[in-house]
């Protein structure tokens, strides 16, 4: 009877003590998906200020002024220079009206940009000192040092 | 000498001792019937009260893109501070400090903690940045005297381009202005809620999630605008700025054949960034909320209509009699003295005359229709705040005058985007398409943004609605566009429009303004404006400046002021949407 007994009351206490641990257990996990919600709206934050300040450095306003400006290289700052176009079909600025030139118009290119008599004048040759229109290749290989392929190609 | 309890003894205190054991578990289960059964939902429900707490939780403003995804506005989470005015000594020292820490004014700050001392609750300055929060921290506060509570900021990182479209929020997050007025509906979402579990203490200990109940919102609002293409028309109108120091100036970029609204620019402008420090007459968008009669440049329309009535014919010859022509009591003059002109070169001269005669052939009631057809006197319907409808007064208050004044662009008031939304009209084959500024919303992929949209109230706000409505036919409207408007730009009153490698068409507009003093039109105060597009076959660009009343240099004219930089915008614009130039074998053929 004491045995029966003392089984029924081991088996209640087991029962109890499993029930803790999975309420326990339930509660650890409950937790744990709060604290995934908060880092998932700290992520969301740390997200919308990093695309904000990647967009703020990104302006194309900031851009744009570097962009247009000639000296920059980045604009084409010869006739016939779009794409498009080949050379001969951008007019020369010696085939420009007489009726234009009595209005004064600024000539306006096919990169819509107004263009100073001065520039007019002559092509504007790279200045080999001025970085930004110097070709640089896009790609750089180095050649490894202590290659032991390289000597053989080398030979 | 004891004796061994009895088997009938033993077996009474058996069924004592199980009688007791019985009764006692019994009660315990009666009890747990009780608790665990007919008083579960009193007792569940009390305890709810004990422990949770449903807090509203709002949803994060929407982002605005532009048509290629760049962001031209966001939300970030800022600390707004508030104090507890009872727990919080006014002391002078304090005060400076704090003061000093969010770059506010010392005495008005204790005023108004003074003010309020016996609240629980002020508010401080909301919507610090992190050094002023960093600085506040760092004071000597009284206990539980302050705290913190995240509000929502808006962010515009392209500082003042496209202002006036965006519009702003104000310090309670409601859309004022631009789209984040009108499109407030699909900008602000919904706001969910969210339970706290606390323990016996009060601290919170579980944050519970339902997916249900969670704030909605869309991920993006996209709007029709193309940064790029913005950048153009804002440098643009910059230049005329400082060059002919106008009251106001405005330009449109539109896409023909989709009504997508490609750039919107108004001058005089603010920066979104500094809101502290806005012009009273920056807050307008000249775009939409100005009006000023449009000149010659109606006269196409006019033209288009009379085609299309078969009024006229394309190779007629009108006699614009040397410059002076009587129409009832009226003299009418044009700048040059005109003989006899086709109607090609009626309009590429911009003859007054010849489009007398025109209306005299439409008629007062034709004229009304034309305008009516081409959408004046009514707000175009773009999704913008603010738009104004234009003067287009009833046919019967119209007089002999009319006949001779609206073919001129006279007696009637527009909106430049009515204007471009008329010339779109003729440059896509005669379709009036509703200007678009919202070309989609980004986020119905997700489960909770599909609810979020039928959760809406009405699902079709989401959609840009395009209404289409014909005009003239197809064949009359690519007459108008690639004769007598692109002769305009090749040999008339618009040669400073023209691009090398591109058919341009458009026209030119200088139109008196009323005189604020005599009430009748002033010699000196004009509104000068430009309208044109490329390439003439199949326009995919057009474009519209318009410059309020410029006030240095000698000349007023449209064709001067307006359209170089018209042209400008539209080069870059077509260069940059890769639009492959039209003249090249003509050209290179020379």
């Amino acid at each position: 009877m004491f045995f029966r007994f003392g089984s029924a009351l081991i088996l209640v206490v087991v029962t109890s003590l499993l029930g803790i641990a999975v309420e326990k257990q339930n509660l650890t996990l409950r937790r744990e998906i709060s604290r995934q919600h908060y880092r998932m709206d700290v992520l969301q934050e740390e997200h919308a200020r990093l695309r904000l300040r990647s967009q703020q450095l990104a302006a194309v306003e900031r851009l744009f002024d570097t962009i247009e400006d000639e000296e920059s290289g980045l604009v084409p700052s010869q006739p016939g220079t779009n794409s498009f176009l080949p050379a001969s079909a951008t007019p020369s600025h010696d085939e420009s009206s007489n009726e234009e030139s009595a209005l004064g118009d600024t000539q306006v290119d096919e990169a819509g940009q107004g263009r100073e008599p001065a520039v007019k004048s002559g092509v504007r040759k790279p200045d080999s000192s001025d970085l930004t229109t110097r070709r640089v290749p896009l790609l750089f290989w180095q050649k490894p040092v202590g290659d032991p392929r390289m000597k053989r190609g080398s030979k | 000498m004891t004796s061994s309890p009895t088997a009938t003894t033993r077996r009474g205190r058996v069924r004592f001792i199980s009688t007791v054991m019985i009764g006692l578990w019994a009660v315990v289960i009666g009890r747990l019937f009780i608790v665990q059964w007919k008083q579960a939902d009193e007792l569940a429900s009390y305890a709810s009260r004990q422990q949770l707490t449903e807090v509203t939780v709002s949803a994060r403003p929407t982002d605005i893109v532009d048509r290629s995804g760049r962001l031209l506005a966001t939300t970030i989470v800022s600390q707004s501070l508030f104090v507890d005015p009872q727990r919080l000594d006014v002391d002078d020292e304090f005060i400076a400090d704090l003061a000093e820490a969010l770059s506010i004014d010392a005495d008005r700050l204790k005023k108004r903690i003074v003010d309020h001392a016996n609240k629980r609750f002020l508010w401080v300055k909301r919507r610090v940045n992190d050094d002023e929060a960093a600085a506040v921290q760092l004071l000597d506060w009284p206990d539980s005297a302050y705290g913190f509570r995240d509000e929502f900021l808006r962010k515009y990182p392209q500082g003042h381009v496209a202002s006036h479209v965006l519009g702003y929020r104000d310090i309670d997050g409601a859309g004022q202005g631009g789209v984040e007025q009108s499109l407030n509906h699909l900008i602000e979402g919904i706001p969910g809620k969210r339970k706290l579990v606390r323990d016996a203490l009060g601290r919170i200990v579980e944050v519970s999630f339902d997916p249900d109940s969670e704030p909605k919102r869309f991920d993006a609002v996209q709007l029709t605008l193309d940064l790029t293409i913005q950048m153009f028309a804002e440098k643009a109108l910059d230049r005329i700025m400082e060059e002919w120091k106008p009251t106001g100036a405005c330009a449109i970029v539109m896409e023909p054949g989709s009504g997508d609204v490609l750039a919107m620019v108004s001058r005089p402008t603010y920066s979104l960034s500094d809101m502290s420090h806005v012009p009273s007459n920056a807050w307008r968008n000249q775009a939409i909320s100005i009006i000023y009669e449009p000149g010659s440049t109606l006269k196409p329309f006019i033209v288009a209509e009379a085609l299309q009535a078969g009024l006229i014919k394309r190779d007629e010859m009108f006699d614009c009699e040397n410059g002076e022509y009587k129409m009832g009591p009226r003299v009418l003059h044009d700048h040059h003295r005109y003989g006899k002109l086709s109607v090609t070169d009626v309009l590429v001269k911009s003859s007054n005359i010849g489009m007398a005669k025109i209306g005299e052939r439409l008629k007062n009631r034709g004229l009304y229709s034309a305008t009516l057809k081409f959408g004046f006197g009514r707000p175009t319907g773009i999704d913008l705040p603010g738009e104004l409808s234009g003067i287009l007064r009833p046919l019967k208050q119209w007089n002999g005058y009319s006949t001779g004044s609206i073919p001129m662009g006279h007696e009637l008031a527009v909106t430049p985007l009515q204007l471009i939304t008329a010339q779109a009209a003729l440059a896509n084959g005669g379709r009036l398409i509703t200007p678009r500024i919202l070309k989609g919303v980004q986020g119905e992929r997700s489960d909770s943004a599909r609810a979020f949209q039928i959760s809406l109230e009405d699902p079709s706000l989401a959609e840009p609605a395009t209404i289409v409505r014909p005009t003239v036919s197809a064949e009359v409207a690519r007459w108008v566009i690639e004769e007598p408007m692109t002769q305009v730009v090749s040999r008339g009153t618009g040669r400073r429009a023209k691009i090398p490698g591109y058919t341009v068409f458009g026209k030119t507009g200088t139109a008196q303004k009323m005189d604020p003093e005599t009430g009748g039109y002033s010699k000196t105060l004009h509104s000068s404006s430009f309208i044109c597009g490329a390439p003439a076959r199949n326009p995919r660009v057009i474009v519209l400046v318009v410059v309020d009343e410029p006030q240095s240099g000698s000349t007023h004219y449209g064709g001067t002021i307006a359209a170089p930089a018209a042209a400008k915008i539209l080069s870059r614009s077509l260069m940059y949407l890769r639009v492959r130039p039209d003249q090249e074998t003509r050209t290179a053929a020379r």
